[in-house]
C-alpha cells in the first residue's frame, strides 16, 4: 500500500472542505495568521453566500 | 519430536491466536484481505499475543482464581513445574533418554498438558477481550482520533487491520454519520451513473459490489449530440434519473469511481481549523480557534 490508512482517512476529511474555502484559506492564510495572532477574527465568504467565521480564543474572551 | 512440539506451540500460541483476534475484529469493522509474508505474519501476531499471553502467563501463575481453573494439578509448585518440563524435553530429545525416564514421564506429560490446557484457555478469552476492545476502538476512529495515544494504536495496529474500502464508502472518518458518500461510477459499457453509496460488499477485503440510492445515468450521447448542435449544454441537464431504490453494480464491471463526501449542512469546523494549522503550519490547541458556519448555502 503506497499510503496509510491514517493519511487515506486525512485525505477523505479534507476532500469535505468546500473548494471555495479552502481556496481562500490559501489565500488569505497571511491575514488568517496575522488575525489569530492578534486575538481577532476573519470572515471568509462564499460564492453561494456562504459564511465561514474564524476566531481567535482570546477574541472570544475580550468579547465576554 | 522437538521440532513437531515446537511448530506445534508456535501454532497454538501465535497462528491460531492472530487468527482469533482478525475474526473478533471483523464483527466491528470489515477487515482487510491479508497477503503477508511469513515474517510480517510472525511480526504481527507477536505484538498482539504480546499482552494477552503476559497477562495469561502472569494469571497462571499467580492469582488465585486463574491458578488452578480450569484444569487443576495437585501440588503445583514452580520446582514441580521446572521438573516437570525438563522430564519432557529431556525424553522428546532422544529415545534413550525416554526410556531412561519411562516411568516420570507420562505423569508430567499429563500435568504440562493440563498447565498448557490453562495457560491457552486464558489466553485466547485474552486476546478475544483484546480484540473486541480493539474492533470497538476501530469502529469509532472518528470520535477517538484527536488523542495522540490513540491515534499512535490505530496506526500501528487497528488500521492493518481494516479493509481500505471501509472510510472510502462510508462516514467513518467523520463524527457525524449523517455524512453521506456520493459516487460518479463509470462502468465497463462506457455509461456514466451518479448516486449516494448505501451498500458495498467485501469479499476477504476486497470490493466485489456496490449499491446506489437516488442512481442517475449521464446521457452522454444525447449531450454530444447537443454539443455537436452548436448548442453550449449544460452537463446538469443530461443527468436522467433511474426509477431504482438500490442500484447495484458488479466491481468487475466498474472502471473506475469519484468519490466525494457530503457533510450535512453545517460544516465540520473541527476539519476546517485542522486545514487553517496545516496551511499556518502551526497547531491550535482545543479551544484556540473557533470556526462558525454564520450563513449556510443559499441553494
Amino acid at each position: 500500500m503506497v499510503t496509510t490508512l491514517s493519511d487515506l482517512i486525512d485525505m477523505i476529511e479534507r476532500s469535505t472542505v468546500p473548494l471555495w474555502l479552502r481556496d481562500q484559506i490559501l489565500a488569505k492564510s497571511d491575514v488568517i495568521d496575522q488575525a489569530m495572532r492578534n486575538g481577532g477574527s476573519i470572515t471568509l465568504q462564499g460564492p453561494d453566500g456562504e459564511e465561514i467565521q474564524i476566531r481567535a480564543a482570546n477574541h472570544l474572551a475580550s468579547a465576554a | 519430536m522437538l521440532v513437531v512440539l515446537f511448530s506445534l506451540l508456535l501454532t497454538l500460541y501465535l497462528v491460531i491466536p492472530e487468527a482469533i483476534f482478525r475474526t473478533i475484529f471483523g464483527w466491528f469493522v470489515p477487515p482487510r484481505n491479508f497477503v503477508l509474508s511469513k515474517t510480517e505474519t510472525a511480526y504481527r501476531a507477536i505484538g498482539i499475543a504480546a499482552l494477552p499471553f503476559a497477562l495469561a502467563l502472569f494469571g497462571c501463575w499467580y492469582l488465585p482464581g486463574m491458578k488452578a481453573f480450569p484444569f487443576p494439578v495437585r501440588d503445583n509448585s514452580s520446582q514441580l513445574r521446572r521438573a516437570d518440563y525438563r522430564t519432557l524435553t529431556q525424553s522428546l530429545y532422544s529415545d534413550t533418554e525416554f526410556q531412561r525416564l519411562r516411568t516420570q514421564f507420562w505423569p508430567a506429560f499429563a500435568r504440562c498438558s493440563r498447565r498448557q490446557a490453562r495457560l491457552i484457555f486464558w489466553y485466547a478469552l485474552f486476546i478475544i477481550l483484546e480484540a473486541s476492545l480493539a474492533g470497538e476502538l476501530a469502529k469509532h476512529f472518528a470520535r477517538y482520533k484527536a488523542n495522540l495515544v490513540y491515534k499512535w494504536i490505530a496506526d500501528k495496529l487497528l488500521f492493518s487491520y481494516i479493509s481500505e474500502w471501509h472510510p472510502l464508502l462510508t462516514p467513518y472518518s467523520y463524527v457525524d454519520p449523517n455524512t453521506t458518500v456520493q459516487a460518479d461510477i463509470l462502468c465497463t459499457n462506457g455509461t456514466l451513473y451518479q448516486g449516494r453509496v448505501s451498500q458495498h460488499f467485501l469479499k476477504d477485503g476486497q470490493l466485489t459490489g456496490i449499491f446506489l440510492q437516488e442512481p442517475k445515468r449521464f446521457d452522454r450521447e444525447e449531450y454530444l449530440k447537443a454539443k455537436s448542435e452548436g448548442c453550449d449544454p449544460s452537463r446538469s441537464d443530461f443527468w436522467k434519473t433511474i426509477p431504482s431504490h438500490n442500484l447495484s453494480f458488479f466491481a468487475n464491471k466498474i472502471i473506475n469511481m469519484n468519490l466525494s463526501y457530503k457533510a450535512p449542512e453545517q460544516l465540520d469546523s473541527r476539519i476546517i481549523a485542522k486545514l487553517i494549522a496545516a496551511v499556518l503550519k502551526r497547531p491550535f490547541l482545543p479551544g484556540q480557534i473557533t470556526i462558525t458556519q454564520r450563513k449556510p448555502p443559499l441553494k
